[in-house]
């Protein structure tokens, strides 16, 4: 499994820089393809194990990049990190719904603060009110994926055993 | 338990992250960083392949009916612009024979580079984009850089040995001197991070919609006579100094595949920071 979720983070980030921005023609509007993928995989497997899509998927982007690889690293961390800390307030519900709303907040929050800590780091701070909507459309298009790759992974999801 | 192993991620991540910061402006991490790239350029110039045709069709595919009357007014357009061709042919011959005069007395300088562009930036709030060719090509800082249709879309800031990256105009540091084509108007061309500003031009100024923007001589960073926007609106209060007027691009940023890099012009502000 450690395999196939480096090798997961390595193909987000690549399709990031080269897919996406040829549907997406502005940076701003793109969805945020590694914070779905986090989203997804804290929500369908175990939280801890997005730590390192976090590290391989950053380094990917920070090399394809003329800004710094630690801000990247810097800017995915709270991704991971909200991730672990909504699994913990609700890892009792295995319900689809909750898993659902947990992805999405994940990624709506990891994909807020990756632009904002990118955006300042970069020294435009003052552009992200102006981008405010544009963020907003990257922000849903980051749930969608992530509602997606959940939805197509939890059928094939172990049951828990139990009476009820 | 599975906090504390959390809390050991973050912590050792977030530490990586200072290390990488702290390391990231050294030679050997650039290098490493270089080689990184190269060896990823296979796959991602295969994704760039495989999906392009695939994002024209999907983008252009609601755009049929205007490209068509879009096509009858370029024809139209085409058919003017024959008969100035003519008429342009006829100066061309005149200027050719001053030009091959001139040449003569300047040193042999190199040809144009064409470069393919890898990478468009996309971490926000970041107009740059990754060529394939650098240092060992003959690409230098400063550089001019020519997109489609002839006009200047940014600058060489960064090379490597092998890549160099290249600041688009509607970068937000971006600035260049330029005047207006019809009224000789001069101003400062500054990108505003999405789009493009003209700066620097006193009310009352002779400027309007439609002007074409060229690169000046002003400042010797560039050759004089690249098509660099279009203005698009001016506007001012009564008690401002300065119009605001705001520039289009004359090309698509999003789309540009290749490049030509412009290598023969020798700024002479490098001719003086260099040693004697």
């Amino acid at each position: 499994m450690i395999v196939l979720s480096l090798v997961a983070g390595a193909a987000a980030a690549l399709i990031q820089t080269t897919v996406l921005p040829q549907f997406f023609l502005d940076a701003w509007t793109t969805p945020f393809l590694p914070a779905a993928l986090v989203a997804t995989w804290a929500t369908t497997r175990q939280p801890i194990e997005t730590w390192r899509i976090t590290l391989i998927s950053a380094l990917i982007l920070g090399v394809m990049s003329s800004e710094r690889v630690g801000w990247f690293l810097l800017a995915l961390l709270p991704i991971s990190l909200i991730a672990v800390f909504l699994h913990e307030i609700s890892a009792q519900n295995r319900h689809l719904t909750t898993q659902i709303g947990r992805a999405s907040a994940t990624a709506l929050t990891g994909t807020i603060c990756y632009f904002i800590i990118l955006t300042i780091v970069a020294g435009k701070g003052s552009l992200l009110l102006a981008a405010g909507p544009d963020i907003a459309i990257a922000c849903l298009g980051t749930m969608a994926l992530a509602i997606i790759g959940v939805l197509a992974v939890s059928p094939f999801r172990k049951k828990p055993i139990g009476l009820f | 338990m599975t906090i504390s192993r959390n809390a050991v991620w973050l912590s050792a991540l977030f530490v990586t992250a200072l290390l990488l910061l702290a390391v990231s402006l050294s030679p050997p991490a650039g290098r490493a960083e270089e080689q990184t790239r190269a060896l990823l350029n296979p796959v991602v110039n295969f994704l760039g392949d495989l999906t392009r045709p695939i994002a024209n069709l999907v983008l252009h595919v609601g755009d049929v009916d205007n490209l068509s009357s879009e096509n009858a007014l370029l024809r139209l357009e085409v058919e003017t612009l024959t008969s100035e061709l003519a008429t342009l042919r006829e100066q061309q011959q005149t200027a050719t024979a001053i030009v091959s005069l001139l040449a003569s007395t300047q040193e042999n300088s190199p040809d144009p580079i064409v470069a393919s562009v890898l990478v468009r930036d996309s971490a926000p709030g970041r107009s740059e984009m990754l060529i394939d060719k650098g240092a060992a090509n003959g690409i230098r800082l400063g550089q001019a850089v020519i997109g489609p249709g002839g006009t200047l879309i940014g600058l060489i800031i960064d090379v490597k040995e092998s890549h160099a990256w290249i600041q688009l105009l509607t970068a937000n540091k971006s600035a260049i001197a330029v005047v207006a084509q019809s009224s000789r108007t001069q101003g400062a061309l500054v990108g505003t991070g999405t789009t493009l500003q003209l700066e620097l031009v006193e009310r009352g100024r002779d400027i309007a919609i439609d002007d074409i923007l060229i690169t000046s001589s002003l400042g010797g960073r560039l050759p004089s006579g690249l098509l660099a926007g279009r203005v698009t609106s001016v506007e001012s209060e009564p008690q401002d100094l300065f119009e605001v007027i705001s520039v289009e691009p004359l090309s698509d940023y999003q789309r540009i595949e290749h490049v030509l890099i412009l290598t023969n012009f020798h700024s002479p502000n490098r001719a003086l920071e260099e040693p004697r």
